[in-house]
């Protein structure tokens, strides 16, 4: 395998974008990360695309084809990825594959998602089209009651309390806030969402105990990567990113079939593989972007990672480990939280914020300080499908 | 209340894993018998949730709590669980029945039924 490596990035800012098809979000994120790559005209070798319910919702088949028409890419190979809500990251593992096989030089990555225009209700059942056919779909369960049981399972067992949640909720909202990308832009006031009054009707119960504020949102939106051969990546006699690490690990299709229901087994595999090609550990990481897409979830992958002790991961959070200048800074773009999660878009969006972090480009109030090594996790169903790459800056 | 419960469970011919849903190889040892087992004895609730956010077919509702519940012989299951949520406590028995669970394009799927 050859070394690979991330020399373009660009996203389009998440939202409801009603104004905005699906193959135009694609094409949008493409061109910003070909022409951050200085590859305008260039192009790329390769496409390859993460999205999951073009098929479903948008009535679009077969789009990998069509964006790499609308792109003018032909004639380079195109595909798409569907790994559910990790499909981003799937996309990005097939890209960085091809570029190491030494088959492709330069490959582009988009991921996007268009998920407003539907009916909430068949958004939802369409997302939980991916729990199990028989032993969970017919109940009802959506992957928000999923995150309530295994929300009300950890905090019995590491005695976690709501503070610790809100505490997630407030930091992404807060760097969403700094954020232009992130679909919501407003930092919370704990006395209107938490305490106050009308606590109850601004942060409604969900999926008990998950409140609205524990949710990710549902979002528009895509984001791209060019990946390329370290040869071409020092020609441009620039900052660069490598990808020093990669991991992905399966577990069982449904949460009632794991030993350990709390156990993210998963995640843990793809990052000790991650961490092991990189020849690196937890504490070597500056920055890490978490599947946050339950508030309970970015503690529990935070410790599954290895950044804090199982049952740590709260109070690190409210200890302020996890803020911009804290041990480690987790989610400085929001996160799926405020960011939001177009669930193709997401695992391409998170190594796009990893990549401007390790390149020193963001406004001071969201740059963390001398970033050098950047951590993703992206995962699909309830962590049963997970992939972790570890990023490097390499400056000429 | 009174159908039986029509779950079936894959107990492992080798190393005894229970399964549920069902696998084609087990999980534990990969071999490929399997006997199938009904749920059996008390229904210890692990963990539950109610829902506020529903997906289409339950049209009629405003919140669903859903449990998984642990039976004697190791068969575990999602079931919904006709109580408040209020009513509940996870290690609380629970008796388990086979009913109506949801309407589909015009049909009625039936499945676990849980309540305290
Ligand atoms: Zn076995």
């Amino acid at each position: 395998m050859r070394p690979v490596a991330i020399i373009g990035a660009g996203m389009i800012p998440f939202g409801k974008l009603a104004d905005q098809s699906l193959m135009q979000m694609l094409a949008r994120a493409a061109l910003a990360a070909l022409d951050d790559a200085g590859r305008s005209e260039s192009g790329a070798d390769a496409l390859f695309v993460a999205n999951v319910g073009g098929g479903i919702l948008q009535h679009r088949t077969a789009i990998a084809s069509s964006l790499a028409d609308l792109l003018a890419l032909l004639p380079a190979a195109a595909e798409l990825v569907e790994n559910g809500p990790a499909s981003g990251a799937s996309a990005a593992k097939a890209g960085l594959l091809a570029v190491a096989s030494g088959y492709y030089d330069s490959v582009l990555v988009v991921g996007g998602e268009k998920m407003h225009g539907s009916p909430t209700a068949q958004i939802t059942d369409f997302i939980a089209s991916m729990t199990h056919p028989h032993a969970e779909y017919p109940y009802g369960v959506t992957m928000t009651g999923m995150g309530g049981m295994y929300a009300r399972l950890y905090m019995e067992k590491y005695n976690l309390s709501p503070t610790h949640l809100q505490a997630v909720s407030v930091k992404n909202h807060a760097m969403g806030a700094l954020n232009p990308y992130a679909h919501f832009q407003l930092p919370i006031d704990p006395e209107r969402i938490f305490d106050g009054p009308f606590a109850e009707i601004n942060n409604p119960v969900l999926a008990d105990p998950l409140r609205l504020y524990d949710l990710c949102p549902i979002s528009d939106g895509a984001a791209a990567l060019v990946l390329s051969t370290v040869e071409i990546a020092e020609s441009l006699k620039k900052p660069y990113v490598l990808v020093s690490g990669f991991g992905q690990a399966t577990d069982t299709h449904t949460l009632v079939q794991r030993d350990d229901p709390l156990d993210l087994k998963a995640v843990r595999l793809a990052a000790r593989a991650a961490f092991d090609m990189a020849r690196l550990s937890p504490a070597d990481v500056d920055v890490a972007e978490l599947h946050d897409a339950f508030t309970i979830l970015e503690i529990a992958i935070s410790e599954e990672v290895g950044f804090f002790e199982k049952g740590a991961g709260g109070d690190a959070v409210l200890d302020g480990k996890t803020c911009l200048g804290g041990q480690i800074p987790i989610n400085i773009s929001g996160g799926l939280k405020a960011r939001g999660h177009p669930l193709g878009a997401t695992g391409v969006a998170q190594l796009v914020e990893i990549v401007w972090q390790l390149r020193h480009e963001l406004p001071p109030e969201r740059q963390v300080e001398n970033a050098q090594i950047g951590l993703t996790v992206n995962f699909g169903g309830f962590a049963n499908n997970v992939l972790c790459f570890i990023l490097k800056r390499v400056a000429p | 209340m009174s159908e039986e419960i029509k779950l079936i469970a894959y107990r492992c011919r080798n190393c005894g894993r229970v399964h549920y849903p069902r696998c084609e190889r087990c999980l534990t040892c990969k071999k490929r018998e399997f006997d199938e087992i009904r749920p059996q004895g008390k229904a210890t609730l692990l963990t539950f949730t109610a829902v506020y956010s529903l997906p289409v077919g339950f049209e009629d509702q405003q919140m669903l709590c859903l449990g998984v519940v642990e039976f004697e012989n190791q068969v575990r299951a999602l079931g919904q669980i006709s109580a408040a949520p209020s009513a509940l406590k996870e290690g609380m028995a629970l008796t388990a029945s086979w009913g109506a669970i949801r309407r589909r394009e015009g049909q009625t799927l039936y499945g676990l039924i849980l309540a305290p």
